[in-house]
């Protein structure tokens, strides 16, 4: 069990937890930004435990924690942020309560992952035990997100947040980094969330702001 | 016949016969309450004595009647499991009858006395009967009187409409808690050929489909007894509604007869599955959470303890749960911790709940109001109510050195064991028990601390609550009494303990005490001499630094305003909402406020009322299905004498064919 | 016996100095030297000898408060390790007593509120019930992660095998339960940013509007308790981060040094952080709820002892 890889897939749980009990869309993106960020130091733990000799893989190893960076850590959240500084939309609109709930629903999301990590995806030898439990309440809270986001740009979010659990899981699953795999992923989040930003852009200019600005945001955003 | 039973039997006939006599008195009130408490106290001594020595002495024995019904013998019995609830039912009754004593003196109205006791020792009977009956047909007879008796004890004071609303309410939920039962026993009497419990066990096949389509019909038809959640929604209608002594009884030992019910089911069924387990300890963690939550809104404090009872349920069926878990997973040591734990709670619960009900009574017997925020201030006037009221709030939220905390220590035990030494899966769902107990015992403090702080404490908040006076001697006897058992089982929680190794070992399914038991009992004997002994020394600190000082009167601070009024102080929905703030997304809260218009209003109102989930969204919908899918049968019911022998005429031919076409 | 008598020497001479600690990081950070750090020790040998003034409306009640809250404080001091693995009255399922002898403190201390029968002691008593409430289930996690590897309920078994096992980086089991459990002594004790005890203003108070009405040797017994809450649940968290060994001299050292690091950790947050809304509370518990069950998962996904 290596010790570096349990403390960041712990760490990616409890971005899981902070993203689902904050109703301000800037902490969220950032949140997520910082989960890529861990998602990119995740495959440099798991090499480092012994298969890091090869030297192919090193490269692989090295274009895959790349890719991961720039794209998760930076130019997406960067992405989401302008586009919530067009929209004007700053906060969730949710009742107070509502987030206790959502917080606790978390909570059991976690422990479902959990439960079904141990049930059907017993963890491999020399694999951290918690991989499969992470990638699992990943993928779920980033779908309950998605399913209860009231705005466009909170449903890219959680949008963000599973493809983040997908990413855990196939590299746990798989134990190595199959490049393609990991492309097909990236390129999955890419398409969306260019899809959803323009979904938001659209219908902000057809509810508030008129046509320039929205046009000026496609264009940055969508070269 | 052992000593035992006969004593036990022998309380029979002198509470049928106060009761009876008192009944025949019933013109003459004072002669009436003299010979139905006396008959009551001299019955329930009696019949206690038996369920000790039978509980000490181990008895287990089986005696056949000699009178026969058409489907058989008829027999009653003793064991450890019988022995302890007849053991719990004559205590609670009979604390029961001493507070009734003074009760009874000043009813309100022209109420006549006689109907409260003669039902009142007809439901202690019919109560020790439905655990003596060692067969199906005596126990459901037993249980259908102990409905009916507890009905009429309920609809005591009729005049009220709502009273009588609480009573109809009742008497449709106990029937339809009767179904179940009907068809658990002809369920398991079928194949064994008898409704006798022995051929019974001998028959059923532990673990089959049988067995569990048992199970889950005992816990329907007992949990409408019990109140697990959703089931529960006649408590807090009938609880408020019977005298006080009365629902001291009932929600002290009644409503647990339902759990004596399942626990004997258990015993028929030999070794559990163990998600029957699992659906315990959720029902459990959902009756326990809801019910203080909705305590904590309650305004009505009848209702609130009513409510409380529910919660206390809850962490019954907890210990159940656990201890199937342990059973089924073959650990004898948290199967007894469950099942010890949960016996435990039922003693304990039937002595602080019997208490704080008779405070409630008492409290009601003063002031004449049962809603909270009328009240405030009866600790200066009535001292050793409150003072018991006290002692009672603190046991259960089961702080130490109190009992309450007894029963929930051996849980949180065998739960923390079922982590450490059951497999993952089952050692999860023990895992549970744990934070969903700390949140409750957290909650019914809050629940304990207002009901006791508003009623008790500040200033009155009506001329009624002012003008309290301390209550009869014999109500303060009783209250009292309850009281100094609840510390004593805190303290010597050992001596509990030779009550429930019987039954405990019994339901565990081994005959060994676990050492644990007595190791974490005698610890809990040094924390709370310990505890007393700090507390003593604390006090005489302070007692000795005061004694030379000054020390004054005055108003309470109020950041320099001089003239508080008692309307100034916080209010039992102010304390709650806080609490409930969180949980709001689960109630359906009704707000009715208005009148605060302008600079200087004259007057306002502000009337809230939260709803119980269960009834409004569970029950609610589901008689509402039922009501419609009744309604489709309305053409069997057209009035016509004639109609409905062609009906009874159908059903026999159709009964006799498929009867006879079977052979 | 040098270990009982160093307990007790340790429960009588820290808390209040802890306390004085907390408030000296506070003011260095603001910029200001501060108050000598046996300040609240000079304060509450004020208090003891002064006389005293009840309200009107109070009864026994009241003036059992302080007393029960002391005494359960005391006794739940005692029965925590501090500075070697066992203590003077450890015993089987002393986790359990533990928690629920902090409960008892706080009923009574929300009865005495109560008693006053000013709508300031309610709102704070009220306050403390629901907070209360949340934070024991976190507690209670938080407990059962630190008993789990020993495999028996009580703080002696729990210590005597933490630090041969593995300390707190070895497990980001442990690691969520200190994270809880930190959260829970910010509750307890009616911290930042549960709690603000420097407020000026009744309306926002949680525990000290509760205990307003209190003076003389009460208010120096509920001061001392005050305290003593916080050093007994710093010194189970100290154990549960720093492997203690029952070595006789480097444990206490040990000890010492963790427990000023928590009053140092309390001084920077209370300096950096602001209060929480009262709303927003609920939440911030209801996390380290969440948080500690996480760990009891990690517990049980890295394989149980």
């Amino acid at each position: 069990m290596s010790l570096d890889a349990d403390l960041l897939l712990l760490l990616v749980i409890g971005i899981d937890l902070f993203i689902g009990s904050t109703s301000r869309l800037g902490a969220r993106i950032r949140a997520c930004a910082l989960q890529g960020l861990v998602l990119a130091a995740l495959p440099l733990a798991i090499q480092g435990t012994g298969v890091l000799a090869e030297g192919e893989r090193i490269v692989h190893t090295v274009l895959a924690v790349g890719a991961t960076l720039i794209l998760k850590a930076v130019v997406i959240p960067i992405f989401l942020l302008r586009a919530m500084r067009r929209s004007g939309v700053r906060r969730e609109a949710d009742p107070e309560h509502s987030l206790h709930l959502s917080l606790l629903l978390c909570g059991v999301l976690v422990g479902l992952s959990f439960w079904i990590g141990a049930v059907m995806l017993p963890p491999q030898a020399g694999s951290s035990p918690l991989g499969v439990p992470a990638g699992l309440a990943t993928m779920l809270i980033g779908l309950f997100l998605t399913i209860s986001g009231r705005t466009e740009l909170t449903q890219v979010i959680g949008y963000m947040v599973l493809e983040n659990g997908v990413f855990v899981i196939g590299q746990r699953l798989l134990g190595e980094f199959p490049l393609v795999v990991e492309l097909g992923v990236l390129l999955d989040v890419l398409v969306a969330v260019m899809l959803m930003a323009i979904l938001v852009v659209f219908t902000n200019r057809q509810h508030e702001q008129g046509a320039d600005v929205a046009a000026e945001t496609v264009g940055g955003g969508a070269p | 016949m052992t000593v035992a039973l006969s004593l036990v039997l022998f309380s029979i006939p002198i509470l049928i016969l106060g009761g009876t006599l008192s009944a025949i008195l019933y013109r003459h009130d004072r002669a009436a309450r003299i010979t139905g408490c006396v008959a009551g106290f001299l019955g329930t001594a009696v019949g206690l004595s038996g369920a000790l020595l039978g509980l000490i002495d181990g008895v287990e024995e089986t005696v056949a009647s000699v009178w026969r019904l058409p489907v058989g013998t008829v027999s009653v019995g003793l064991d450890p499991l019988t022995s302890f609830f007849l053991f719990c039912i004559f205590l609670v009754c009979g604390l029961g009858v001493v507070y009734a004593i003074g009760y009874l003196k000043h009813l309100p109205g022209r109420a006549r006395v006689a109907p409260a006791l003669a039902f009142f020792n007809l439901l202690v009977v019919s109560m020790a009967v439905v655990v003596l009956a060692r067969d199906a047909i005596l126990f459901l007879l037993a249980w259908e009187a102990m409905s009916l008796s507890s009905f009429f004890l309920v609809t005591f004071d009729a005049s009220q409409e709502s009273t009588r609303r609480a009573g109809i309410f009742y008497l449709i939920a106990c029937h339809v808690g009767l179904v179940p039962l009907v068809l658990l026993f002809v369920l398991l009497g079928d194949p064994a050929g008898s409704f006798g419990f022995q051929a019974i066990r001998a028959a059923t096949a532990p673990g089959g489909g049988l067995a569990t389509a048992a199970f889950l019909l005992a816990l329907l038809g007992f949990g409408i007894k019990a109140g697990f959640w959703p089931v529960h929604v006649w408590l807090p209608e009938a609880h408020p509604a019977a005298p006080s002594h009365v629902s001291a009884v009932m929600s002290g030992v009644m409503i647990k007869l339902g759990i004596y019910g399942l626990l004997r089911t258990l015993t028929l069924l030999g070794t559990p599955l163990e998600w029957w387990g699992f659906v315990l300890i959720a029902i459990g963690i959902v009756s326990g959470v809801g019910g203080v939550l909705h305590a904590l809104a309650q305004h009505d404090l009848k209702r609130l303890l009513a409510y409380s009872s529910v919660e206390n349920i809850g962490i019954i069926a907890l210990g159940m749960g656990l201890g199937i878990v342990g059973r089924a997973n073959g650990n004898s040591t948290i199967a007894f911790l469950g099942f010890g734990g949960a016996l435990l709670h039922v003693l304990n619960h039937g002595l602080f709940k019997g208490l704080l009900f008779q405070g409630a009574g008492s409290v009601m017997h003063a002031t004449g109001t049962r809603d909270l925020d009328s009240l405030g201030g009866l600790m200066k006037r009535m001292p050793v109510t409150g003072a018991a009221f006290l002692t009672g709030s603190a046991a259960i939220s089961g702080l130490p050195p109190l009992n309450g905390f007894v029963g929930e220590l051996l849980i949180y035990v065998g739960a923390f064991l079922g982590v450490v030494e059951l497999p993952s899966a089952s050692g999860l769902w023990t895992l549970a028990i744990v934070p969903a107990l700390a949140l409750i015992g957290g909650l019914a403090a809050a629940c304990f601390v207002k009901a006791f702080g508003v009623v008790f404490l500040g200033e009155p908040r009506t001329p009624a609550a002012a003008a309290a006076h301390e209550v009869d001697m014999s109500m303060r006897i009783a209250m009292v009494a309850g009281a100094a058992l609840c510390i004593a089982i805190g303290v010597a929680p050992q001596v509990a303990l030779r009550l429930i190794e019987g039954p405990g070992a019994l339901l565990a399914g081994s005959a060994l005490l676990p050492p644990v038991v007595t190791e974490v009992l005698s610890a809990v004997t040094r924390a709370s001499l310990a505890l007393i002994c700090l507390v003593a020394l604390a006090a005489s600190v302070r007692f000795l630094l005061l004694r030379r000082r000054e020390v004054r009167r005055a108003a309470t601070w109020g950041c320099g305003y001089e003239a508080p009024t008692p309307r100034m102080q916080y209010t039992s929905a102010s304390f709650a909402d806080q609490v409930l703030a969180p949980a709001e997304t689960i109630f359906e809260h009704h707000i009715e406020a208005g009148g605060l218009n302008g600079y200087f209003p004259r007057t306002a109102h502000h009337h809230e009322r939260l709803g119980d989930m269960a009834a409004d969204r569970v029950m609610e919908p589901a008689m509402g299905l039922l009501v419609s899918a009744f309604g489709r049968l309305g053409f069997l019911q057209q009035g016509g004498v004639s109609r409905y022998l062609v009906w009874v005429l159908l059903t026999v031919v159709v009964l006799l064919v498929w009867q006879l076409g079977a052979f | 016996m040098f270990d009982v008598l160093m307990h007790l020497a340790w429960l009588i001479l820290l808390p209040l100095p802890m306390l004085g600690l907390v408030t000296v990081v506070k003011s260095w950070i603001a910029g200001r030297r501060g108050p000598p750090l046996l300040q609240p020790f000079h304060d509450v040998v004020k208090l003891l000898r002064k006389g005293a003034v009840y309200s009107r409306t109070t009864t026994w009640v009241f003036a059992a408060g302080p007393v029960v809250a002391l005494s359960s404080t005391v006794l739940a001091g005692l029965i925590v390790p501090m500075g070697s693995p066992s203590s003077p009255f450890g015993f089987s399922a002393d986790v359990i007593v533990f928690a629920y002898l902090l409960g008892l403190g706080r009923f009574f201390t929300m009865t005495a509120a109560l008693d006053t029968g000013s709508a300031f002691e309610g709102m704070g008593a009220s306050r403390e019930g629901a907070f209360a409430a949340l934070a024991e289930p976190a507690l209670f996690l938080a407990l059962m992660i630190l008993c789990v590897p020993a495999g028996g309920m009580s703080f002696g078994e729990a210590f005597a095998v933490l630090p041969a096992s593995h300390g707190l980086l070895r497990s980001p089991g442990l690691l969520l339960a200190a994270l809880a459990l930190g959260v829970v002594l910010l509750a307890e004790t009616s911290r930042i940013p549960v709690d603000d005890p420097n407020t000026h203003l009744e309306l926002t108070m949680i525990h000290e509007v509760m205990v307003l009405d209190h003076g003389g040797p009460d208010l120096a017994f509920i001061q001392i308790g005050y305290a003593l809450k916080l050093f007994v649940l710093g010194s189970v968290i100290v154990h549960l981060v720093l492997p203690i060994p029952a070595d006789s001299w480097t444990g206490p050292a040990a000890f010492l040094a963790g427990q000023a690091g928590i009053a140092v950790a309390v001084g920077i947050i209370e300096s950096v952080m602001a209060r929480l809304r009262l709303s927003r509370v609920p939440q911030f518990l209801i996390g380290a709820c969440v948080v500690a069950a996480v760990g009891v998962l990690v517990l049980f996904t890295g394989g149980r002892p």
